[in-house]
């Protein structure tokens, strides 16, 4: 076991993985600060700049971007009210407060404290973890597989606010896409409508810039942002000795509870850093501090987003099935690469597990040596106008995805992915659970495939044994449990509406609320 | 004049609302029904030797069931509203579209230039030096990373093949 961590930080520690997690860390910075390109749209688009990098190098500086970005989102967070993504939502809500009253410093410095501590509490956990979890992977058949793969799916529809029946139908919508090229075991090209282009399958890499790239600048220019930054100046720079006093419990508390909610394919950091601040609030002595500029609201949600960023990777790396959009373009670029994640990694690719693990840790360091002084440098960089940034990253997108293939199709895509995605944005189809489905359809259909095969065509063989039997049934209870629901409250309105139809005599259109489950 | 015609637009507004959300729902069955039939048309084989069209076939099944209970639950849900300035995006997308055309044809720098700088002035309302200025400098370093470090063929560029 040590012999092996030993072996990731000599990886990690190449001068050539160094510059490249540098580079990364920064890029995430900066494109965390920015509005508009996120983590994933940014990582969509280094993937094809990544075939030619070694593959742990690749991978080292893409959750390099994705570790920094989630840095990056909170100093925006704090100083505009302008959360980088959905895990910063909650440090703009106390971090804001905070620099209203002149305390930005702190909040910036505790945050960045806190990120990195429960980033590395995470990491440890990882490197404990991972390759036993991967061990006990290994005995997964492919009923078992399949099963995991749909409740990864289903998880993923529960993360949103909007209706699970639209997650859903989006997860079909990947799948499908998926299904969009040769068939993986019998060859006979599927769905490609005798295109040439679409003959092999299409790659994630146009769908992704598209869907989340395109689409997110198309988003923007429809809207006019009123941002200002705070007036107020900096009164303190340093947190105070309370503030670390009062900070500790929640960075401890937001840790563990970050690393075992990251660890889950579906929730993600978001769903970690919200978890973090509701128990802080109820543990606090003096709850109506939340919300007011408490420091707890700032460091417990940001270890736990941190940690629950870089437990997210346990999944991807002993299962091979990626628990977010930027996992899953990970998973993309290791399959440009030529390797597919799973239990085997460990054994077959120890460079690109350990390397990786062992860089996240190099990584941090430099993220917390990097945030803290240069953060002012950084509010400088927000001048930069989304007007400048969004037909430059336009092109960038639309050259990536042409030397993917040497192809003007590739660009296309992206464009009808850019269209897709606006349109999706309007009518609440989220696009999120469409790329994860995209990326864990072919385990999925193999799985499923393959199961069938072994058990000569007995569907009974996903319920009867017991690991893949408990796993669909809690897959299929996330998705009986909010239609029941549904139904009950429709029902339960007719009844209203019949009851009041009687006595008013009058008609109107019934409501239907914008929330499913 | 603005009040007598407030009940008249919220109830057109209403009305399109709908009328999306109901395009909506019969898109996602009609790309349902069509994925079934596809998958019934490439042969959907047996349990025990599934064929290709097995795994679409599902998915079809799927999607139409879902379509259908968007339809039936969820076409009273409010789509994000258009604005004034969202003839942008479409401006934006229709220049995309030119561009491939024209990267396709006359190579990639002519088209980079001229999609930036009339990007920036027409969409971003920047000056005519700062859009000129950024075209240049973008489409040089479009360039220099593309077609030097990486040495990635383009379509017959205009200007320098």
């Amino acid at each position: 076991m040590f012999d092996s961590i030993i072996f990731g930080f000599q990886v990690a520690l190449e001068p050539i993985n160094l510059l490249y997690v540098f580079i990364g860390v920064t890029l995430g910075l900066v494109v965390g600060i920015l509005p508009g390109l996120g983590a994933g749209a940014t990582i969509a688009l280094l993937l094809p700049f990544t075939y030619g990098l070694p593959a742990e190098t690749a991978i080292i500086m893409l959750a390099g971007v994705f570790y920094g970005s989630m840095y990056g989102g909170r100093v925006t967070a704090i100083l505009m009210r302008l959360p980088g993504e959905a895990a910063a939502a909650l440090t703009a809500i106390d971090g804001y407060e905070l620099a209203k009253q002149g305390r930005a410093g702190p909040a910036l410095g505790i945050s960045a404290f806190a990120s990195f501590i429960g980033g590395t509490v995470a990491i440890v956990g990882l490197t404990f973890f991972a390759p036993t979890f991967a061990g006990y992977a290994l005995r997964f058949g492919p009923a078992e597989y399949a099963a995991v793969a749909l409740l990864a799916l289903m998880l993923a529809c529960t993360i949103g606010s909007g209706s699970f029946a639209r997650a859903l139908a989006m997860v079909a919508a990947g799948l499908l896409l998926a299904t969009i090229g040769p068939d993986p075991i019998l060859g006979t090209p599927r769905l490609t409508g005798g295109s040439l282009e679409l003959y092999s399958g299409i790659s994630i890499v146009p769908i992704a810039i598209g869907l989340f790239g395109v689409a997110e600048i198309l988003h923007y220019m429809e809207r006019s942002h009123a941002s200002s930054l705070i007036k107020s100046g900096l009164r303190d720079v340093l947190p105070t000795r309370s503030d670390w006093r009062q900070s500790a419990g929640p960075i401890a508390r937001g840790s563990v509870l970050g690393f075992l909610i990251g660890a889950i394919p579906g929730p993600g950091s978001a769903a970690a850093a919200f978890s973090s601040y509701s128990m802080e609030k109820r543990r606090a002595k003096d709850p109506s501090r939340f919300g007011k500029g408490a420091i707890e609201g700032v460091a417990g949600p940001e270890s736990a987003d941190n940690a629950a960023s870089n437990s997210a990777f346990i999944p991807l790396l002993t299962l091979g099935i990626p628990g977010s959009v930027v996992l899953a373009l990970m998973f993309g670029a290791l399959l440009l690469q030529g390797i597919t994640p799973g239990p085997q990694l460990v054994n077959e690719h120890p460079d690109v597990f350990w390397g990786v693990i062992a860089s996240m840790y190099v990584g941090n360091f430099i993220l917390l040596a990097l945030s803290v002084p240069l953060s002012g440098v950084f509010i400088q960089v927000l001048r930069i106008r989304m007007g400048i940034l969004g037909p430059l990253a336009i092109i960038i997108s639309l050259y990536g995805a042409y030397s993917l293939r040497n192809s003007t199709f590739d660009m296309w895509l992206v464009l009808a992915a850019g269209l897709a995605g606006y349109v999706m944005r309007k009518v609440h189809l989220p696009p999120a659970p469409l790329l994860l489905a995209f990326v864990v359809g072919p385990i999925l259909e193999n799985s499923f495939r393959q199961a069938l095969l072994i058990s000569d065509g007995d569907p009974g063989v996903f319920v009867t044994r017991p690991l893949s039997a408990g796993l669909l049934v809690c897959a299929v209870l996330l998705i009986v449990w909010p239609a029941f629901r549904r139904l009950r409250g429709a029902r339960a309105k007719l009844k209203a509406k019949e009851s009041e139809h009687q006595s008013t005599g009058s008609e109107h259109e019934p409501d239907v609320p914008a929330r499913l489950g | 004049m603005e009040t007598v015609n407030q009940p008249r637009n919220e109830r057109r507004a209403v009305r399109w609302s709908r009328i999306t959300m109901v395009a909506t729902a019969l898109a996602i069955t009609g790309i349902g029904i069509a994925t079934t039939w596809a998958g019934h048309r490439l042969d959907i084989g047996t349990l025990a030797q599934p064929g290709p069209g097995l795994w679409p076939g599902m998915l079809g099944i799927v999607l139409t069931a879902l379509g259908m209970w968007i339809l039936v639950f969820e076409s009273g849900l409010r789509p994000e509203p258009a604005t004034n300035q969202s003839w942008r995006v479409f401006a934006a997308l229709g220049a995309v579209a030119a561009y491939i055309g024209l990267f396709t044809v006359i190579g990639p720098s002519i088209p980079t230039f001229a999609l930036v700088l009339i990007w920036l002035r027409r969409l971003s309302a920047e000056s005519w030096r700062s859009s000129i200025i950024i075209a240049l400098v973008t489409t040089l370093m479009m360039y220099v990373v593309f077609v030097v470090a990486l040495d990635i063929s383009f379509p017959a560029d205009l200007l320098w093949q």
